[in-house]
């Protein structure tokens, strides 16, 4: 049996039908907030995403953002305070140089850009983030699973 | 330093290769430094050791030396974080002296305790013997003076595209480069009392003679223009090369299979100031039911694991500040070409924000700032 699971097409069947998977770093602050406020209003939105709570999204080493993705999590998501609201001064603005940069080094490599969002989204956007959640879903569902789920050596 | 005024004279030894020495222990009698960090020649390499008697500074001292065991300014770092009464002299090559730089926007070292000389470089050995032609201070400078921009044997793959061999702007430059030994070499000062203070020093000192320079700036300055425009042709068309051949993820799995993730390129690095790195940490420890769950996700979890997370975490934490020194590779004992993943990918990611590591002390480091007025979303 080969070591490659990308070579088995009945893994590779399961791999395309696979829905796609989200991690979510959202701040405390604002978007987890606003996440919450998705949940209280009982705002239906897709159930593909897994959420992790952070003080800052300035606080989301690249680190964080690549893990998932080389494990083969199909997007990752970080949301934080909306321009000049973060209650860190300027973690927002922080995040989204990082993030710019992480999103750089993965495309050089052949990783699709859309797989890494970054949104502001306040305490008071539930629906907005419950409408973030669709379309990256939505999205990551037309560009298809991630290719490195399949490999075993990164 | 720049923008000041400057005087450049020829200095001149009856001792063979002797003037950087004389330089040096004129800064020390002179007390414009305390101290200085030389290049011990041994049989085989050099070592780096601090001097604070210039009558100390002797034959062995081997200024410049075209070997380079470490990254001075990893050195310049353990010597000032805790900074000492008076300065230090260091002799810098430019990957050394923006290294440095960078070191002091990182605040692990101590600027205003260095008494930076800037020298010309066209490549260094790295750890491990020397040849013994590099380790002759006589047939380094012909070379020097020589110029021409293709690698000497035993010179590390990193100097071969390095586009900076001159001296950078540092508070003194020597000039080296098409610059014959016979004539001396071109020691730049500041027009100022620091700068008359050690060029009277420096024709004080036995046996040595400071005049105007003829034609050794022009020829300095061609030299110099030559070897860096056609490094940089050999440097566009080997990032271009390693993009072909490296620059995926499948591909750079592959040239990371040997990577046992041993952290020495880190070590090594003058960047990594971490006294703890994070894949030090017990962040990067699993259990043997992890692995099996790994393993099962993917058909196969390689190990040790995490090599590809890790380097592409030191490119996302120091990448941006790499200045091309070649270290993480001389001291990769998996002799993976590291030089050139920083090189390639890094200079993508550094164009981004427009940044040039070691240009500018006054420069931010592009992850601590921000504007409000760039980048997705606003």
């Amino acid at each position: 049996m080969s070591l490659s699971t990308n070579s088995e097409p009945a893994m590779q069947q399961a791999e395309a039908a696979r829905e796609p998977r989200i991690i979510a770093f959202l701040c405390k602050w604002c978007t987890y907030t606003g996440a919450d406020l998705a949940g209280t209003s009982r705002l239906q939105y897709a159930p593909n995403v897994r959420i992790i709570l952070v003080m800052c999204s300035g606080a989301v080493d690249p680190l964080y953002v690549m893990k998932p993705l080389l494990e083969g999590v199909d997007g990752v998501l970080v949301g934080g305070c909306h321009a000049g609201d973060c209650h860190y001064v300027n973690g927002n603005y922080k995040a989204r140089r990082r993030i710019a940069l992480v999103r750089n080094y993965l495309e050089q490599l052949g990783l699709e850009q859309e797989r890494v969002w970054f949104r502001f989204i306040s305490a008071s956007e539930g629906r907005v983030f419950a409408d973030t959640v669709n379309e990256m879903t939505e999205s990551l569902r037309k560009l298809g699973p991630n290719a490195l789920a399949g490999e075993w050596t990164i | 330093m720049t923008g000041t005024a400057r005087q450049t004279r020829l200095v001149k030894t009856e001792q063979a290769c002797g003037e950087l020495r004389a330089i040096a222990r004129a800064a020390l009698r002179s007390g414009l430094a305390a101290g200085a960090l030389v290049s011990r020649r041994t049989g085989t390499t050099v070592i780096p050791a601090l001097v604070q008697d210039p009558d100390r500074i002797g034959a062995d001292a081997y200024f410049g030396a075209p070997i380079m065991p470490q990254n001075a300014a990893s050195i310049l770092s353990d010597v000032t974080f805790r900074p000492p009464k008076g300065r230090v002299l260091a002799v810098l090559r430019s990957c050394e002296h923006r290294a440095l730089i960078e070191l002091a926007k990182l605040k692990q070292v101590d600027l205003d305790s260095i008494l930076v000389i800037g020298v010309d470089c066209l490549g260094a050995a790295g750890p491990g013997a020397a040849p013994p032609d590099l380790l002759d201070q006589t047939s380094w400078r012909a070379r020097m003076a020589e110029g021409g921009a293709q690698a000497w044997e035993g010179v590390r793959q990193a100097c071969g595209i390095c586009v900076l061999p001159a001296a950078t702007a540092a508070a003194l430059t020597v000039g080296l480069i098409g610059v014959s030994p016979e004539s001396g070499v071109l020691l730049s000062v500041p027009d100022d009392d620091d700068g008359r203070r050690l060029l009277e020093a420096v024709a004080a000192e036995d046996g040595a003679s400071v005049s105007e320079p003829g034609d050794e700036v022009a020829s300095r300055a061609a030299a110099v223009t030559a070897v860096a425009d056609q490094r940089g042709q050999a440097k566009a068309s080997a990032i271009a090369a390693w993009r072909d051949s490296t620059g995926s993820f499948a591909a750079l799995s592959e040239a990371l299979a040997a990577c046992t993730r041993c952290l020495n390129c880190r070590r090594a690095c003058p960047i990594c100031y971490c006294r703890e790195c994070v894949f030090e940490t017990a962040l990067f420890e699993s259990t043997g039911d992890r692995y099996l769950a790994r393993a099962a996700r993917k058909g196969a979890v390689r190990l040790p694991a995490e090599v590809m997370l890790y380097q592409l975490t030191r490119l996302a934490h120091m990448g941006l500040s790499c200045v091309s020194c070649g270290m993480c590779e001389a001291y990769c004992p998996a002799g993976i070409e590291l030089s050139m993943l920083f090189a390639a990918m890094g200079q993508d990611a550094r164009e981004l924000f427009a940044y040039d590591p070691g240009r500018d002390v006054g420069e931010a480091l592009p992850l601590t700032v921000y504007r409000e007025d760039e980048l997705n979303p606003r």
